[in-house]
């Protein structure tokens, strides 16, 4: 009653009978879609085993292999679409790694799998190189294997940190390009210095008007800096060249350093020790401008690097 | 000529060629003893320079390089800012990175195929030269002669590779390529010419193999192999060196411009690591791919002639492999070190951090290589009449290793729901968290391996009774020796948990001491014993299950996955540098790929090999159709290292 | 299965060596049946029915439950060993096979019958694992958590740059006040509240102090992350007693954590599951080392240190 014929058919009615399902009832779901992707990729191979087929069935009637290579070809039928779903399996899900979305790459062994299933059925009925198709299907199997418990595994995608700009040694940067970086640092883009107003907590513009006629409550308008602090250097509270007669906090921007020269020190120490020299009426409310409300810039929480506080326009 | 003379001879050239073969081994060794090679050059070079700085008019600008951090005269441009444009990462409608991966694995397998057999070969011919028995020695010979015909059909396809990897890698990547050939300029002139010689030798090697056969000319045949592995050993480690540099450049400064010394570019920190490394790696998968082939033959034999020779090379084949994995760890733990002492960030990267769980595979192959080590040794004790007194203790081996492996596989980090997690108490299982852990592993993995020393003690004397007056003092003292491994090995595991690490770290050394002493002591003095033992049957080599040829292709193919794990992983671990920490991948493949997306590209490339070589094996049998020169079935037939 | 308790500080053992009694146990009651009452039970049998015990096994036996991951991955293990078990031999390999063969070929009518109704089975069972996989689930989803993720190379804390290869900690010491490994060991059972104790036990105090006022609430009493808060955190806190914490991590690694919290994880800690406040702004950088310093005292951990 049981016989390996019926019992095939029976299989063969329930694969078939579950395909057509899937394709009546969910006509969009993946397994629908897998298929005809499979068709798409896989029907001319397809069509000439299906020929062949055809021709054993009614081109051979006196063969007396006939009914044998019927049967190896639709045998031969299976094996080739089960090659080509597992193929469209991976020309659908190859590049997509999003993690945590089921059903998605991390089913790709599953084409192993189906690789070594298509082997193995195969070894059975074409003994000339069931071997070799044997051999295969093993090797199809044991990467299956691993490759199936790397996805099983949790995965993470490590995207790479923001390209951060290496800070160039700025002795061998060109004057404009200095200038630039100076721009970037206060004003965040090459460009931005011409609007008013603070671009972030801490930052120069916060306070210091860069343009002229632009707001500077908390803090004088640096505009025309290079000749202004030739006259800052003048001034007798500055103290020019004996910073122990100064009358502020701190009157030194280090032991021993002294005080500017030129303009471009002078611009660097205010950098340094803002508490140094306060311009009259800028210092911290009743301190009579002995003490700074300007944090040192190399400092933390401004904590510029050496090399950034020497692009200043 | 008389006979004595000859004999002394060949007994001559016999020590030169093994003296050279051993020299070849050790010279990675050599070049990284830091008084050795390694700085000669490099003073000559500087002090080459300083010299010519004054006294060239116009002032060489200096910098410092980043590794040595000596001064040298800057020669190349800076490493190339990319960005992601079509200028510096031209590209079709994939990733590119992808397509340049599959390309250089392939390379690479072959090239490490090509680069084994030879020295299987080298082996294998002088073990035939030195061998007395004639029909020994024709057999051996047979087989050298065969392993050079594979590998000459794969030689060819690993120079089509060579090609395919430099044509994509110029066209995906020509700003990248092109700053690393200005830099390796003169390394890569040297690399085009040692492979126009290896060809040569290869080509002379092959075809001179008949008319070579005896007496003198012989001796220079083999000293030919011996020439040939030295060109293959050079280019291999020229090659590491454009690998290396890319992880821990030296001989550039910070902006990754060249300072003229060439040594300095090719002997960056990781070289000699990844050299010795490679060379024991490509060897063990040398032995995989051909044990490989010896099972493909075994299976498609018609006859038992064929089954049996192919059962011998199959087992040669696999022991030769096993013996060159069995330092593998050791190399691997150098080269780690290695990485850890040039970046402390890359190492926990690789080892705690994003690539951990790629370590976890490994963590699976090594217990797969085992196990089925193992296994094989038992099926093979099918080919010996006496064997079943010991096949009655194969399940309590398996028990053990499987105990082991239970502890050798549970995961520091669990992987589980939220649910499981709040069922569980905490990320930590109070039994189980136990085993994730330093100690719990070290003792896990140290057992596996002397266990599987046992198991090839027994394979040794499954067909022999021992003869010698004092083998019942010798059976109690392997008996002790193995009992003590094994209680020393797992109580330190768990005196491990109640010290501090760095003393815990110092017990790796007593449990390694243990397995190595049962290693070389237990299989030393079992073949001592087994010396003129009673044979209760002969070795009948084909008479093996079918299983155990599945469990060489089993090994093979966890070599190969193994190795594109590693290579990924040891490539990955750059993250997004083109050239660590000089240049930057700003192509939009800079990111790191899931796990399971490694998985996947690995198992494809292991496949797309394998398919490859089977037609490779395939091309091979098709020039032989006459049966390999055997001893008759059942006539005792040789094996390596002291099976006897 | 419970009953039997599983002893403290003796698990991990406890449980091999209950696995290798049972497996005795297996392999000896199925010698005696067969040469005592010449019972020959057939290798598939004995095979499944070891996959079957070793099942329930690790699933029941093991308290608390352990993940299905690991129970996978045991199962895995397991039915490999009963492969390599049952293969080892020809005569025992024929064995095995000799049920299925008799199936597959359907010489009788039992296993005509057999045969058919596992050839229907079949596709539908392979239809129904492949649908409950697919199918979309209301669990919450797992997460990888990786809970001791790479270290930056310096940590700033309080405007003081630590580098964690490096540094270590101000109150690790033994009595000359020189930096020491084992002077943990060497007080594991001192007294802190002894008035003449040595420098160190008076910082472990300090520590505890510390402790007590900031972390328990969370990392418990007893620092095995049961304190009274815990459980409204899902995971809960960190328990310190556990081999795989604090045990397994640098005192500079703790340092970083402790001072940046849960907000200071890196990109690879995702989901930065955890609560914890950056304590830098609740404690000075001494405080931190002291509370480190009793957290390994009191646990009997030692910090790892790089050989």
């Amino acid at each position: 009653m049981f016989t390996g014929k019926v019992l095939g058919g029976v299989t063969a009615a329930i694969i078939f009978g579950a395909i057509g399902t899937i394709f009546y009832f969910l006509p969009e779901s993946g397994a629908a879609q897998l298929m005809r992707k499979a068709f798409h990729l896989g029907w001319p191979g397809g069509l000439v085993i299906v020929i062949l087929m055809l021709y054993f069935q009614f081109g051979r009637k006196n063969d007396p292999r006939q009914g044998e290579l019927v049967f190896k070809s639709v045998i031969g039928l299976l094996g080739y679409s089960m090659l080509f779903i597992a193929i469209a399996n991976y020309a659908m899900n190859f590049n997509d790694e999003s993690p945590g979305v089921p059903g998605e790459p991390r089913f790709l062994p599953v084409s192993l799998v189906m690789f070594t299933v298509a082997c193995f059925t195969m070894a059975m009925y074409f003994k000339g190189v069931r071997v070799l198709l044997q051999i295969g299907g093993f090797m199809f199997f044991v990467a299956a294997c691993l490759a199936g418990f790397g996805n099983w595994l949790p995965q993470v995608k490590a995207d790479p940190p923001p390209a951060e700009e290496k800070t160039a040694d700025v002795r061998q940067m060109s004057v404009q390009e200095r200038a630039d970086l100076g721009e970037k640092i206060i004003f965040g883009a090459v460009g931005a210095s011409g609007t008013q107003g603070a671009i972030g907590k801490g930052q120069c513009p916060l306070c210091h008007g860069f343009q002229k006629g632009f707001l500077s409550e908390r803090a004088p308008n640096l505009f025309g800096i290079p000749t202004r602090a030739l006259e800052r250097l003048k001034d007798p509270r500055y103290s020019q060249a004996d910073p122990s007669k100064r009358d502020t906090v701190q009157k030194e921007a280090c032991p021993g350093c002294g005080t500017a020269q030129t303009a471009a020190e002078y611009i660097a120490e205010s950098h340094a020790c803002p508490n140094c020299y306060v311009v009259a009426g800028f210092g911290v409310k009743g301190s009579n401008d002995r003490e700074s409300p300007m944090p040192a810039s190399h400092k933390p929480p401004i904590a510029l690097t050496e090399l950034r506080r020497t692009h200043r326009r | 000529m008389a006979t004595i003379t000859k004999q002394a001879r060949n007994k001559i050239w016999a020590f030169l060629a093994l003296g050279t073969f051993v020299g070849l081994l050790l010279l990675p060794l050599f070049l990284s003893l830091p008084a050795g090679a390694g700085d000669t050059p490099a003073p000559a070079a500087s002090t080459a320079s300083a010299a010519a700085a004054p006294a060239d008019a116009k002032p060489v600008e200096k910098s410092r390089d980043v590794w040595y951090k000596t001064e040298g005269p800057v020669v190349g441009a800076p490493a190339p800012k990319t960005t992601d444009s079509a200028k510096d990462y031209p590209r079709y409608n994939f990733e590119s990175r992808v397509i340049l991966w599959v390309a250089l694995q392939q390379h690479l397998y072959y090239g490490s195929f090509v680069l084994a057999v030879p020295i299987f070969c080298m082996i294998v011919e002088y073990l035939g030269v030195i061998t007395k028995d004639k029909a020994l020695s024709r057999k051996y010979d047979q087989l050298a002669y065969d392993f050079v015909k594979i590998s000459l059909t794969a030689y060819s396809i690993t120079a089509l590779l060579g090609g395919i990897v430099i044509f994509t890698f110029l066209t995906l990547y020509p700003t990248f390529f092109g700053y690393l050939s200005s830099i390796f300029r003169p390394v890569m002139a040297t690399y085009a010419l040692l492979f126009i010689a290896e060809s040569g030798t290869l080509y002379i090697y092959y075809y001179a193999w008949d008319k070579m056969r005896e007496g003198f000319l012989k001796w220079i045949h083999v000293a030919m192999s011996v020439i040939l592995n030295v060109i293959g050993t050079v280019l291999m480690m020229l090659a590491n060196s454009w690998i290396a540099f890319m992880q821990s450049p030296a001989g550039v400064d910070a902006d990754g411009r060249y300072l003229g010394n060439v040594w300095h570019v090719i002997h960056t920190t990781l070289w000699n690591p990844i050299n010795v490394h490679r060379l024991l790696g490509n060897m063990a998968f040398g032995g995989g791919v051909v044990a490989a082939y010896a099972a493909y033959r075994f299976l498609t034999a018609k006859s038992d002639e064929e089954r049996s020779h192919y059962d011998w090379m199959g087992y040669v084949a696999m022991f030769i492999g096993i013996c060159f994995l069995i330092p593998l760890p050791f190399a691997g733990y150098w080269l780690m070190r290695e990485v850890y002492a040039y970046r402390q960030q890359m190492g926990i990267t690789l080892m705690g951090g994003l690539l951990a769980w790629l370590f976890i595979i490994q963590a699976v192959m090594i217990g797969a290589l085992f196990l089925t080590a193992n296994y094989y040794l038992w099926q093979g004790m099918d080919r010996m009449r006496g064997a079943e007194r010991y096949q009655k203790y194969i399940k309590y081996m398996v028990f053990v290793l499987i105990m082991c492996f239970i502890v050798w596989l549970t995961p520091h980090t669990m992987v589980m729901t939220p649910a499981e997690l709040k069922a569980m108490g905490g990320q930590q299982h109070p039994v189980l968290g136990n085993y994730g852990v330093m100690s719990a592993k070290n003792g896990a993995i140290n057992t596996i391996i002397t266990t599987t020393v046992l198991s090839f003690i027994i394979y040794q004397r499954a067909n022999k009774i021992p003869t010698v007056k004092w083998a019942p003092y010798g059976n109690a003292f392997l008996f002790g020796l193995f009992t003590m491994a094994y209680v020393n090995i797992i109580w330190l595991a768990i005196y491990g948990y109640y010290i501090p690490a760095n003393v815990r770290v110092g017990l790796s050394v007593p449990q390694v001491a243990s397995t190595l002493s049962c290693l070389f002591i237990g299989v030393i003095l079992n073949s001592i014993m087994l010396k003129g033992a009673k044979d209760v049957g002969p070795i009948v080599w084909g008479q093996i299950s079918v299983r155990g040829q599945y469990a060489l292709i089993m090994l093979a193919t966890s070599f190969t996955w193994m190795m594109g794990l590693m290579g990924y992983i040891r490539s990955s671990v750059r993250l997004f540098w083109h050239v660590n920490e000089i240049m930057r991948d700003n192509s939009p493949w800079a990111f790191t790929h899931t796990i399971g997306f490694g998985a996947n590209m690995i198992s494809f490339n292991v496949l797309f090999f394998w398919l490859t070589i089977l037609f490779v094996f395939w091309l091979g049998s098709l020039g032989v159709k006459k049966v390999p020169a055997t001893a008759p079935v059942g006539q005792k037939v040789p094996a390596p290292a002291g099976s006897h | 299965m419970t009953a039997l308790k599983l002893v403290e500080g003796y698990m991990p053992v406890q449980m091999l060596i209950e696995m290798g009694g049972l497996a005795l146990l297996f392999i000896w009651s199925f010698y005696l049946l067969d040469k005592k009452m010449g019972i020959k039970v057939n290798k598939l049998a004995q095979a499944t029915g070891l996959f079957l015990f070793s099942i329930i096994y690790f699933r029941f036996r093991i308290y608390p439950p352990i993940p299905f991951s690991v129970q996978a991955i045991y199962a895995t293990m397991t039915l490999i060993g009963i492969f390599m078990w049952v293969s080892s031999t020809e005569t025992s390999w024929q064995d095995f096979r000799q049920p299925l063969i008799a199936v597959v070929d359907a010489k009788t009518p039992t296993t005509q019958i057999i045969r058919a109704v596992s050839v229907v089975l079949l596709p539908f069972l392979v239809g129904f694992l492949g649908w409950n996989n697919m199918k979309p689930s209301i669990d919450e989803p797992i997460e990888l958590r990786t809970v001791h993720p790479a270290p930056p190379a310096s940590t700033k804390v309080h405007g003081k740059t630590f580098v964690l290869q490096t540094a270590s900690n101000p109150y690790r010491v033994d009595d000359d006040g020189k930096y020491s490994d084992m002077v943990q060991k060497k007080y594991i059972d001192g007294n802190p509240w002894d008035e003449k104790a040595p420098p160190y036990m008076q910082y472990v105090r300090e520590g505890g102090q510390i402790f007590f006022q900031n972390c328990h609430f969370c990392h418990g009493d007893n620092l095995n992350g049961r304190g009274m808060f815990a459980f409204a955190f899902n995971p809960i806190p960190a328990n310190f007693t556990d081999a795989g914490t604090i045990a397994q991590l640098q005192e500079t690694f703790v340092f970083w954590r402790v001072s940046k919290g849960g907000i200071g994880l890196p990109r690879e800690g995702f989901p930065w599951a955890s609560v914890m406040p950056p304590w830098e702004q609740h404690l000075t950088i001494d405080e931190i080392w002291k509370v480190i310093l009793f957290e390994y005292w009191h646990t009997g951990y030692y910090p790892r240190t790089w050989d």
